[in-house]
């Protein structure tokens, strides 16, 4: 009876964060579209363009999500289940419904700066659409981790997996549901402001595209480690023999990586966007900015850093 | 797929009975750095030939190269200094090479090995301190530990300083040795994670229907290519769609291998570089040049 809760539970979080985090991300951008144009009615077509972009990448997540939803209906009509296979289940609409709902808002909220960009300097629209785009791209990126890690979770799942191998399912996707909220939140901070910055001075583009590819770059490292981890629980050295004490090991792994990343993510895209803006109205200083932002994101990083290497020394405790 | 994040080693001397975890080499990993070494060995000798015979876009993108870590070295000390500027050259070429080495067959990243990574974290620290004694002095330098507090009976005061900052030696070792951790877990994290990632697409590409999708859609790519390429494909429609299709699955798996290796390795060796160009200049620096907000 849990393991059915569980299974139809799993499938609704699958549905229901990620159409609410697609829903509202594109809200946003039609509703940042609307002002645009009546403050700015120049740089129709590229406001259209960026419109149409993001409505359609920010549908991503809801996309995956109707598809993991299709996908858990269709798998197991009339079997059985055991306890583990829900708790696995439940894990894979966990890890599509949380990132797609957080990919989507943070989408949205990184493209209506974009679109209110271009109006603000609607003749320089194409290159805020090529930054956007790369930004776009980036934080798009743990939606297509999440999907393959979920893929991967219901290709090794069966009907009839004992608990223990559940829960190492679970705790693979929980961690990677846990480690994207923050440095998604982060990105989108990040690239809200680096387009304001870009619709304040245009100036600064080439500058900028290097600063906000090696910011992006770090910011997204915590979303690298806990798809590490995931990989690890999943194809990891004793996943075969489970036993209880492990499963407590691993759970603990999972929350350490995943809400030790929380805060780095969010604190990170804060002092990147906050250099942004410094880049926008200085530009001369742009060196010292650059050190400086360096500098602090990466000692902010490095507590993402110390809880990925406590979770992989827990790993290694469980064997 | 089965992956181990530390690597078995092999003993070296254990034929002639000796056996210790400290004699252990990863053979593997050795072999991959040396296959890094002799491209770079390669290059630098086609770079040397082709500089012989003037101007020409070989040599150009050679001293674009160098010469971007010129500025960026005169940009972060202030001045012209031809010793940080070749490490720092050596140290990203290093770090790049053995991020991207992996895009050769049978050769994987150096750097997924944490052994490389925390070398060059290390290496990058040792730099870092032994310029900063270089400098300042070892007076300096020890004084940084030891801070010698000022009040009356002049005794007491020494004593008390140098046995607060014996307790505190702990805490200060900590925090430089953070600074190797987190620049190796970095590197190495990252690294290993695009690897796996590939290896996990891999993967996906051995079923059936995936590279199926896969190949039509690197297909559609290659074609757009060969268009643009070639203007149009000519005679023999079947041997078209037979090089088509080697190209379309060519391309399907070096374009995903190509942004998660090439991409993600410059953008990291950038980062380690930075990093230690920033370090350095906070290091060796007097106490009024420091970067700005940084102490």
């Amino acid at each position: 009876m849990l393991a059915f809760i569980l299974h139809y539970f799993g499938l609704s979080i699958a549905v229901f964060l990620s159409a609410c985090g697609v829903g509202i991300g594109q809200g946003l951008i039609g509703s940042q579209t609307a002002d645009s144009s009546t403050r700015q009615p120049m740089g129709g077509a590229q406001r259209f363009t960026a419109m149409i972009i993001g409505l359609a990448i920010t549908e991503t997540g809801g996309i995956l999500g109707l598809v993991i939803a299709s996908i858990l209906l269709m798998g197991r009509v009339g079997q059985a289940l055991s306890l583990g296979c829900g708790l696995a289940e439940l894990g894979i609409g966990l890890v599509v419904g949380v990132c797609a709902a957080v990919v989507g808002i943070a989408a949205g909220y990184m493209v209506s700066a974009a679109i209110a960009a271009i109006g603000r300097q609607p003749l320089f629209g194409s290159k805020i659409l090529t930054l956007m785009l790369i930004v776009l791209s980036f934080i798009e990126a743990p939606v297509i981790f999440s999907f393959i890690v979920a893929l991967l979770v219901n290709l090794r799942n069966t009907a009839s997996i004992s608990v223990y191998s559940g829960f190492y399912l679970f705790g693979s996707c929980l961690v990677l549901a846990l480690g994207c909220i923050g440095p998604i939140i982060g990105q989108s901070i990040f690239g809200h402001n680096a387009m304001r910055a870009l619709g304040n001075n245009t100036h600064i583009y080439s500058r900028l595209f290097t600063y906000a590819l090696i910011c992006i770059a770090v910011i997204e490292t915590p979303i690298i480690f806990s798809l590490l981890l995931a990989f690890l629980f999943l194809y990891g050295p004793q996943s075969a023999h489970a036993t209880c004490s492990g499963v407590v090991v691993l759970l603990s792994a999972a929350i350490a990586m995943g809400v030790g990343a929380l805060g780095a993510g969010v604190a990170n895209g804060y002092v990147a966007a906050r250099g942004c803006e410094q880049i926008a109205a200085n530009e001369s200083s742009y060196g010292a900015i650059f050190r400086t932002t360096m500098i602090s994101v990466t000692i902010i990083e490095s507590a993402a850093i110390y809880s990925f290497i406590i979770a992989l020394f827990l790993f290694s405790k469980i064997f | 797929m089965n992956f181990d994040i530390f690597p078995t080693s092999t003993q070296i001397l254990s034929h002639i009975g000796i056996s210790h975890w400290a004699l252990g080499l990863n053979l593997s990993t050795i072999f991959d750095t040396w296959v890094a070494l002799a491209f770079l060995i390669l290059v630098v000798w086609l770079v040397r030939r082709s500089q012989r015979r003037g101007m020409n876009p070989v040599s150009f993108a050679a001293e674009m190269y160098v010469e971007y870590f010129y500025d960026m070295c005169k940009e972060a000390f202030g001045y012209a200094d031809y010793r940080h500027f070749s490490f720092i050259t050596s140290l990203f070429t290093f770090t790049f090479l053995g991020n991207v080495v992996g895009i050769f067959p049978f050769v994987a990243e150096t750097t997924k090995d944490l052994n490389t990574a925390i070398v060059i974290g290390l290496l990058s620290f040792i730099y870092v301190q032994r310029e900063k004694i270089r400098v300042h002095g070892w007076g300096e330098f020890f004084h940084e530990y030891i801070k010698v507090f000022h009040f009356k009976p002049r005794i007491i005061a020494v004593i008390l300083s140098v046995v607060v900052s014996i307790l505190l030696v702990p805490f200060a070792l900590l925090g430089e040795f953070a600074k190797v951790i987190s620049l190796s877990f970095r590197l190495f994290g990252n690294i290993l994670g695009g690897a796996v990632l590939f290896e996990v697409l891999l993967l996906f590409l051995r079923k059936w229907q995936i590279a199926f999708i896969m190949i039509i859609l690197g297909s559609l790519c290659g074609a757009f290519i060969l268009k643009y390429l070639c203007g149009a494909t000519s005679g023999r429609p079947a041997l078209n769609k037979f090089f088509l299709f080697l190209l379309g699955s060519a391309f399907a798996v070096t374009g995903i291998q190509a942004f998660f290796c090439i991409f993600e390795g410059l953008i990291q060796a950038y980062v380690v570089t930075t990093l230690t160009v920033t370090y350095l200049a906070v290091a060796v620096g007097k106490e009024e040049d420091h970067v700005p907000g940084v102490s």
